[in-house]
């Protein structure tokens, strides 16, 4: 990429993100939540769910350009600016981040010295860690290359969120974050950073569980101790630069539970708005949350739970009656203007909720599509290559597994989570001790406690036996950390050794934490060595040979980019390290029947416009990769380029 | 403020530092050796006299 296009590339993601943040900002001021942490969480929501929104409708338009987007940007700030109420809004954004900087030093003259010191060094250390690893690494995560960065590289592609012919039937799932990675591609046309693209969540988490924390009483200093400690959760880490979705979820289930901790421990709102803006922002994540991945939905009876012990079972009704009438005297309160603003965007998180899943429905009778569903036995929805099912002898399964996994104690904590919980030093350190604690002497606890053990449950009513099925759980160590900044709050003064010898072994945990995650715990230096070798526009996942087979690498140094390469893989193998780094690959895909012969598939390959033929080990079912050996060295239409890369013989 | 209720909360934040310690060593066991494994790697490009540990990425 030439120096002059890579300016106008970044330029135009400026323009975006400028235009992004501003209307987050404009919305923002629409719903004061009134605390700061929860504002943040509010804020930081915003820009996630405007960015989704802002990719998606450009999307289906098939307008995913760097230049159209840039236009797109540039027209929405113009509007912003002729349209005088806006204008002045966006006037007063100095005078909100003076506000926020205000906060922001109350919060920071309330931490000791030490914490202080600790939290710029945990800070600029996990800075460092994330540049580092989304600059030297390309994605290596097995489900990112089977179908989350697909979607990203097909659409990023072709500028159209689309389906396409894949064997991959997973590409049909709800892809809101796949959405929103694409906005750490489609500008530069490059997947060098597309490993930010959990960032976002990673922050919101981070912020959500500091507000949790306020909300159930802790100080600053505990709020933040605790909010730190969840932070460094290896799991959390490894799957934040890991582009899944899974950091997503749990941000969204973690900021659900702050705002429904807001609206359930708060007697009478200071400002009916307050009520009205934490619903709405609740809706929007949830339904951001049902486009990113299904099971929010198994999550959410634990959510409900929390909501209706919080302010006390019998009370319940009422508070939460009040909080709705506060609600809708709010909603009558504002400008015409304001409300159809407000209303527009519940429309489009209602789109970004529903799409998927209504698309699915229309187009294969299933909106869980390619998943079929089975409750205690009985078919909901048939149609699919895969079973979703809900049923107490699955919950045993998974309880059993839970426990197998439960201390790490089989094997390191990789991305993929074989085998472990990922939770990390500080969960099963401090984290579970506190735990105990906080559910003996905390009357206002246990129901908090419950409300993440129901969602567990539920969970795990559904969810494959699976060794690496933790993945789901990222959000579930947010409950020991809430209880241990509840336990800080009660930890004596004196004798000095109890703080220091607390603090010490948080700091101690959180170093371990995050020592755990500097390399994923599966990358080596000489792998590392391997990719800084090359420049960063050449680093593709199919050259990172942690579990690549050869043949992706074969592909890229042996297929022309200038033609379309067919391929045939499984419906569980790699497609993303293709397309190549810059998305340059067109690819087809190739079906080939095991008793297919030559000259069939050398037809089937004309037809689908391709000259090459790619098949791998351990990717491309087994007989289908004999199948094409065969042709090759029968020489009649098919010859061997390199290894897994087949091309028609100029004569047949 | 009796002895008794000023001890309770003392007793209490010992016990989970206890707890704790305890909890940490029995992790450890197990997850010591990967925490650490690539830092020592990096120890060992910087001190090449290191011993070679097996087990690490």
């Amino acid at each position: 990429m030439s120096a002059p296009e890579l300016a106008l590339r970044l330029g135009a993601w400026l323009t975006c993100t400028v235009f992004v943040l501003a209307l987050a900002a404009l919305i923002h001021r629409q719903l004061p939540l009134g605390r700061p942490a929860l504002s943040a969480v509010g804020l930081i929501l915003l820009g996630i769910f405007l960015t989704t929104l802002f990719l998606f409708l450009a999307g289906l338009l098939g307008l995913l350009r760097a230049d159209s987007l840039a236009v797109a940007g540039l027209f929405g700030l113009a509007v912003m600016v002729a349209v005088p109420s806006w204008r002045k809004s966006l006037q007063r954004i100095p005078h909100d981040l003076s506000g926020s900087v205000i906060d922001l030093r109350r919060f920071w003259s309330s931490l000791p010295r030490w914490l202080r010191f600790f939290s710029v060094a945990a800070v600029l250390v996990s800075l460092l860690r994330f540049a580092f690893l989304i600059w030297a690494l390309p994605p290596f995560v097995w489900d990112s290359l089977t179908y989350h960065l697909t979607n990203v590289a097909h659409w990023t592609q072709v500028g159209k969120i689309e389906l396409f012919d894949t064997p991959i039937l997973r590409i049909y799932t709800p892809a809101n974050y796949e959405v929103l990675a694409t906005w750490f591609t489609v500008f530069l046309h490059h997947d060098a950073v597309v490993e930010a693209a959990g960032l976002p969540a990673y922050l919101l988490a981070l912020v959500a569980v500091y507000a949790c924390a306020r909300s159930l009483g802790c100080s600053r200093p505990a709020s933040w101790m605790g909010a730190m400690a969840y932070a460094s959760t290896p799991a959390l880490l490894l799957a934040t630069t890991g582009t899944k979705n899974d950091p997503h979820v749990a941000a969204y289930y973690l900021t659900s539970l702050a705002l429904v901790l807001d609206l359930a421990v708060k007697r009478r709102s200071a400002d009916s708005r307050h009520s009205l803006s934490s619903l709405f922002l609740l809706a929007v994540t949830l339904l951001l949350a049902a486009g990113t991945k299904a099971y929010i939905a198994h999550l959410l009876p634990g959510l409900a739970l929390i909501a209706l012990l919080t302010p006390g079972l019998r009370r319940a009704l009422p508070h939460w009656r009040e909080r709705l009438a506060e609600a809708a005297a709010a909603w009558g309160s504002l400008g015409a203007w304001t409300r159809r603003s407000l209303a527009l965007l519940l429309l489009g998180a209602v789109l970004l909720g529903g799409y998927w899943n209504v698309r699915n429905w229309v187009l294969t009778g299933n909106p869980f599509y390619p998943y079929g569903v089975t409750i205690e036995g009985a078919r909901i929805f048939s149609e699919g290559e895969r079973t979703a099912r809900l049923n107490l002898a699955r919950l045993g399964n998974n309880l059993e597994s839970l426990a197998g996994k439960f201390g790490d104690a089989a094997g390191p904590i990789e991305p993929d989570l074989p085998e472990t919980t990922g939770w990390g030093w500080f969960f099963y350190g401090l984290g579970l001790a506190a735990l105990v604690w906080a559910l003996l002497s905390r009357r206002s606890f246990p129901s908090l406690a419950f409300g993440f053990l129901l969602s567990l449950l539920v969970l795990m009513l559904s969810i494959r036996p699976s060794p690496f099925n933790m993945r789901y759980l990222l959000w579930f160590p947010g409950v020991a950390s809430l209880a241990y900044a509840l336990w800080l709050d009660d930890l004596p003064p004196r004798p000095r050794i109890l703080p220091i010898g607390a603090a010490t072994i948080f700091c101690a945990a959180l170093a371990l934490n995050l020592a755990t995650t500097l390399n994923y715990n599966r990358v080596s230096l000489d792998r590392f060595g391997l990719m800084l070798e090359r420049p960063l526009w050449e680093r593709q996942a199919a050259l990172l040979k942690l579990n690549m087979p050869s043949e992706y690498e074969h592909a890229i140094l042996f297929a022309p980019a200038s033609e379309p390469l067919g391929y045939n893989v499984g419906s569980n193998g790699f497609i993303y390290p293709l397309f190549r780094a810059n998305y340059q690959q067109r690819l087809v895909y190739v079906p080939v029947g095991e008793s297919d012969d030559c000259g069939y598939i050398a037809a089937r390959m004309r037809e689908r416009g391709t000259r090459y033929l790619f098949v791998a080990e351990g990717h491309t079912p087994g007989q289908i990769i004999s199948r094409v050996r065969v042709c090759a060295q029968d020489g009649s239409s098919l010859a061997e380029e390199s290894r897994g890369l087949y091309v028609l013989n100029a004569g047949s | 403020m009796s002895s008794m209720q000023e001890a309770r909360p003392l007793a209490g934040a010992a016990l989970v530092l206890l707890a704790s310690l305890i909890a940490l060593a029995w992790y450890g066991q197990g997850q010591l050796i990967y925490s650490l494994a690539f830092l020592y790697q990096v120890a060992q490009t910087v001190f090449p006299g290191l011993p070679v540990v097996r087990g690490g990425p």
